[in-house]
């Protein structure tokens, strides 16, 4: 994009600030608006650090705490909102699209300072997560976002959490800085292949995401090392960075996506990588229909995400027991896996090993640790596992202990539709939706 | 039997020396009885005379039972091993509000240092669940102490910087502004004020801030952490400006098109509502939700904006 363009944009979003938004009611009302579509409000992980040996205030560092829900479930941890909802890319799912008709306002820095130390002082939130459209230039853009973290943490000795949104393409020495301020960075992948990405947001580029990513991933390395004389480096993003992939908006498959998440763990190390189902926004793109959001397809993502970061599932075994690379929104996951793999059952709770004991379902990391810990002392029956699994019924058909052996129910016809019953019991209303 | 009465909110420290104490006398958990002066709260506001009473008379009896020889062979000497992990839990567990938790903790004190050193390790076991279920419970209403608990600004001056835009000039910051004093109201449902003093001690340590229960109230100088077991009765009326800006934040951040009650009240449940200004808004937005929706969903495409067209950024 040409420079004189470019500030072109800027000069026609300057001028065309409606009068509703002069005020910073108004402003937060459209700024977190705009934010809302983001799913990340975590806001853990941090270094451990308290107000009392500074000026400021805020402390971090333990479990993320979450000071509301509103009624979508959702937590709210951080103040997330955008700096301005301007934008000079037309990403077709978002709603600050250029070609969007939304209302458009812009913060002053000392605003969102302002809102910030308002809440937290209040004890209304965990810290802030700051994102925004691009504006004249991403180099402007992300110099701004730092401007904030920078004037929060030296000028107000502000030690709540910080997240900030990464722009991609943004300088090097920008990134440096917000990852000094910053606990978390962020860069949205938004789309799980650069194809999606070209038709959708002709703008952003997968290649230039990933090239950030590794980028702050070595930053985040950097910080970790100690120097030859054991001096600490420059504290760089200490919890972590993470993107979001939205899912339901392009035709990818969740094998498409699950494969795209893995490649992102292990090339850039992410804490997390988020998936937001494909939301209804008003003024959709003409190249966009709307739909209902697809949250069970969301969760069962989020479910399979969990198998493969803490219970040692790969990829391939996920995908692998798939229809046409899509997860049976019926059933979970490891179920699903389990169904498929029924020669790898009964587990033996007392011999078997913790990797195999992960793969029970109903069976989640708790269980499995309570389990190694009693067997220890003791051989396990039936009557201890239901004292310590709430969710036993699930598991019978997949264990063995002194008193229990699952018998020929293993290889029912009917297994699958046991486990779906129960499935459906537990979130009657997430399935009545698709029912 | 033997009665030991240890006060509603008793540290780690009081109630080892009387478990210890037991312990070295080899005396049985079944022949103790614990209780609480909080089941009596009228004695615990004021230092009656029939407090002291009571804990002289158990002290009476205590002494009585010191003549007893001891049931066993237990000298006393033998060092008692307890792992960091059940203190850590005992600290918790005496937290709770309910009084057999004195009962549980020596019983399984016994266990441990009987016949049953892994007692701890078997989560099947009725007291070590119990235990567990108890220690869940305090962590869970801190936790959601240091989530739901709301400082409002009592003070003027200072605090309302945030409502006005304007910029303070230095004739402002030369005169002598009031110290801001941040207040909160909060029912936690077990004693846990003592750590919650000190996780918002860490947060807010550069101002002056109050937290009243019904329990008692903690107090915050900028030096010193106090703590008094006076209960405050009635929730203060104290409102805070910034609260219209919470709210218009909370309506703003609420996604209609993904409405999920349920999973909100698993996390908020409705006895936190009331000191949640935020809450007010929930009926209507989860009412107005379906309609916002599917006004979404029909709407058709709109033309871009002329100025995004004409600065030639559409194709």
């Amino acid at each position: 994009m040409k420079k004189a363009e470019i500030a072109k944009t800027a000069e026609a979003n300057r001028t065309h600030i409606a009068p509703q938004t002069e005020t910073l009611n108004g402003k937060l009302a459209i700024l977190a608006d705009a934010a809302k579509y983001d799913a990340s409000c975590a806001s853990s992980g941090a270094e451990r650090r308290d107000s009392t040996t500074g000026s400021g205030m805020g402390s971090a560092g333990g479990t993320g705490i979450c000071h509301a829900y509103t009624p979508d479930g959702r937590c709210i941890s951080l103040l997330k909102i955008l700096l301005t909802n301007y934008c000079i890319y037309d990403c077709q799912y978002c709603i600050n699209r250029k070609s969007s008709n939304v209302t458009r306002a812009r913060f002053h820095i000392d605003e969102v300072i302002r809102l910030t130390l308002g809440f937290y002082q209040r004890n209304c939130i965990e810290g802030l997560f700051l994102s925004s459209g691009i504006i004249r230039s991403s180099d402007y853009t992300m110099e701004q976002i730092v401007h904030v973290a920078r004037t929060l943490r030296e000028k107000h000795d502000f030690r709540g959490y910080i997240h900030l949104k990464t722009i991609p393409d943004a300088a090097p020495e920008l990134l440096a800085s917000a990852g000094h301020y910053a606990d978390r960075l962020s860069i949205n992948v938004e789309l799980p292949t650069a194809s999606s990405l070209r038709a959708l947001a002709p703008e952003k580029n997968a290649a230039g995401i990933d090239r950030a990513m590794a980028r702050i991933r070595t930053g985040i390395d950097a910080a970790k090392e100690k120097s030859m004389s054991g001096r600490r480096a420059p504290k760089f993003a200490g919890a972590g960075q993470s993107t979001q992939m939205i899912v339901g908006a392009d035709q990818s498959t969740d094998s498409q996506i699950m494969q795209r998440s893995d490649q992102l763990y292990t090339a850039h190390r992410l804490r997390r990588v988020y998936y937001s189902a494909f939301s209804p926004i008003p003024d959709a793109s003409a190249h966009l229909p709307l739909v209902e959001p697809p949250l069970v397809r969301e969760h069962r993502l989020y479910q399979s995400d969990w198998l493969i970061r803490f219970y040692g599932f790969s990829v391939p075994e996920i995908t692998g027991a798939l229809k046409d690379g899509m997860l049976d929104l019926d059933l979970d996951p490891k179920s699903t896996w389990a169904l498929s793999n029924r020669q790898f059952f009964p587990v033996n709770v007392n011999t078997d090993c913790r990797e195999r004991l992960l793969r029970v379902p109903g069976f989640g990391t708790t269980t499995v640790n309570r389990i190694l810990q009693a067997r220890t002392h003791c051989r396990l029956r039936l009557a201890d596992l239901h004292n310590m699994n709430r969710a036993i019924k699930k598991c019978l058909p997949f264990v063995e202990a002194v008193d229990w052996h699952p018998g020929a129910s293993i290889d029912s016809l009917s297994l699958r539709d046991r486990l779906t019953t129960r499935s459906n019991n537990v979130m009657p209303g997430q399935m009545r939706l698709f029912g | 039997m033997i009665v030991i009465n240890l006060p509603f909110a008793c540290t780690f420290a009081q109630w080892r020396v009387e478990a210890k104490d037991l312990l070295q006398r080899n005396i049985h958990p079944y022949r103790v009885e614990w209780y609480s002066v909080s089941d009596e709260p009228d004695l615990f506001s004021d230092t009656s005379p029939a407090t002291t009473n009571k804990t002289r008379a158990t002290e009476e009896e205590y002494r009585l039972n010191a003549h007893v020889p001891a049931e066993a062979t237990s000298s006393g000497t033998a060092p008692i091993m307890i792992s960091a992990a059940f203190i850590r839990q005992c600290k918790l567990a005496l937290c709770h509000r309910s009084t057999d938790k004195f009962a549980l903790l020596y019983r399984l004190l016994w266990r441990i240092s009987h016949d049953e050193p892994h007692v701890l390790d078997m989560a099947m076991d009725a007291d070590v669940k119990k235990l567990a279920l108890m220690c869940k419970a305090v962590r869970r209403d801190l936790h959601k102490m240091t989530a739901f608990v709301r400082f409002d600004c009592v003070s003027t001056e200072r605090c309302s910087d945030l409502d006005s835009a304007r910029p303070k000039t230095s004739a402002q910051n030369s005169e002598p502004t009031q110290e801001p004093l941040y207040y909160a109201w909060f029912e936690p449902e077990h004693n846990i004020l003592v750590q919650a003093g000190e996780f918002f001690m860490k947060r807010f340590s550069n101002v002056q801030w109050t937290i009243a229960t019904p329990v008692g109230s903690i107090y915050w100088d900028k030096v010193h952490l106090t703590i008094d077991h006076s209960p405050i009765l009635t929730k203060p009326d104290v409102h805070d400006d910034i609260v219209a800006l919470w709210d218009t934040y909370y309506a703003s951040i609420f996604n209609p098109a993904r409405l999920k009650l349920k999973a909100m009240h698993a996390e908020m449940p409705r006895k936190y509502w009331h000191n949640l200004p935020e809450t007010n808004q929930i009926s209507a937005l989860s009412t107005d939700a379906p309609t916002r929706k599917h006004t979404m969903l029909a709407a058709k495409p709109s033309r871009p904006p002329r100025w995004a067209k004409k600065s030639g950024l559409i194709k």
